[in-house]
């Protein structure tokens, strides 16, 4: 297992995992959601194929109602 | 007569944006949205609550819909472009409603952070309409910026008070070659219709739609009250007078001419 921060809350994910892994774990439809690593917007076409790493930092954002 | 508001090269129908904020829940927001008939709706971007699974609430919009994702949240010019780069990245296509703000009493916007990320998040290719306090000046500069609208606040956000900003709005829609639109503040359908009769291209409201007893109903209520306003604004209203104009003839058949002239 790993230790990752998701959400500004300490987490931990199996070695290896893929941030479509973690969508899948946490049971979010990938459509709703961006994701940020470590600051940056991760590409909706890379989340297959990007493994995390140790410390990495994710951001799980959606879209909601607001003035 | 066709009067349609143009914004960034788009067209839009109706002259009424929505916030979307403050429903119970997503059905209710959807039947209002449609009683409003806006078609510029705002939405915002937070972190995924694991706790509390929420739906899809883009589902619950029009098709036509145009999406105006907000920076609520942001504090200053960089967090208000990151904010801005995500929603893009999240399909909401790219306009932006920029929203920087760190007063939490009067959660007023810092019109300088403001310019800042405006002058950023042009030249990326956004669509942006800046919310911000009516300032000739800072408006000059925001339309230098690029912004495609001004959005001035009629009183403090959520606070249903109406146009207590009227004066300075008014400067900016005489002054400022662009679509001003009165966002926030605005409580009553006919502070709306007041706003659109000054000539302002538009108004944004949510609380005082979503904080209604029957928030549909006062959704067209606020529909009725822009067009009404917007058509008042065309017509060019009449001068005001100090004392009465007869409206009616006084034709004196109720006298004859020598009892009537004494």
């Amino acid at each position: 297992m790993m230790q990752v921060r998701i959400n500004g809350k300490a987490a931990e994910l199996p070695d290896n995992s893929t941030v479509k892994d973690l969508l899948l774990a946490r049971r979010l439809a990938p459509d709703t959601v961006i994701i940020e690593l470590n600051g940056e917007i991760v590409d909706r076409g890379k989340w297959e194929g990007l493994r995390l790493s140790p410390g990495d930092s994710l951001e799980i954002i959606r879209i909601m109602s607001g003035g | 007569m066709e009067d349609k508001l143009n914004i960034g090269g788009r067209q839009v129908d109706s002259r009424l944006f929505m916030g979307t904020g403050k429903f119970a829940d997503y059905r209710l927001m959807s039947e209002v949205i449609k009683a409003s008939k806006a078609q510029v709706v705002t939405v915002a971007l937070r972190r995924v609550d694991f706790g509390a699974p929420e739906e899809n609430m883009l589902s619950y919009l029009p098709p036509d819909t145009i999406l105006m994702p907000n920076t609520s949240g942001a504090r200053n010019a960089a967090e208000a472009i990151r904010i801005a780069r995500i929603a893009r990245e999240a399909g909401c296509g790219n306009w932006v409603k920029i929203e920087v703000v760190s007063d939490q009493k009067y959660l007023l916007p810092d019109n300088f952070e403001t310019i800042k990320a405006i002058e950023v998040l042009v030249k990326e290719g956004f669509v942006v309409l800046p919310y911000m306090s009516p300032d000739l000046m800072a408006a000059k500069r925001m339309a230098e910026a690029g912004a495609a609208a001004i959005m001035p606040l009629g009183a403090p956000i959520g606070t249903n008070r109406g146009l207590k900003t009227r004066e300075l709005v008014q400067i900016l829609i005489s002054e400022i070659d662009l679509p001003i639109i009165v966002d926030a503040g605005i409580g009553r359908p006919s502070e709306a219709a007041e706003a659109m009769e000054l000539g302002a291209a538009a108004v944004l409201v949510n609380t005082a739609i979503a904080t209604a007893d029957n928030p549909v109903l006062m959704a067209e209520a606020f529909a009725q009250a822009v067009e009404a306003g917007r058509k008042a604004f065309l017509s060019g209203p009449g001068s005001t007078q100090r004392f009465a104009q007869a409206s009616s003839p006084l034709t004196g058949f109720l006298r004859n001419e020598e009892s009537a002239s004494t």
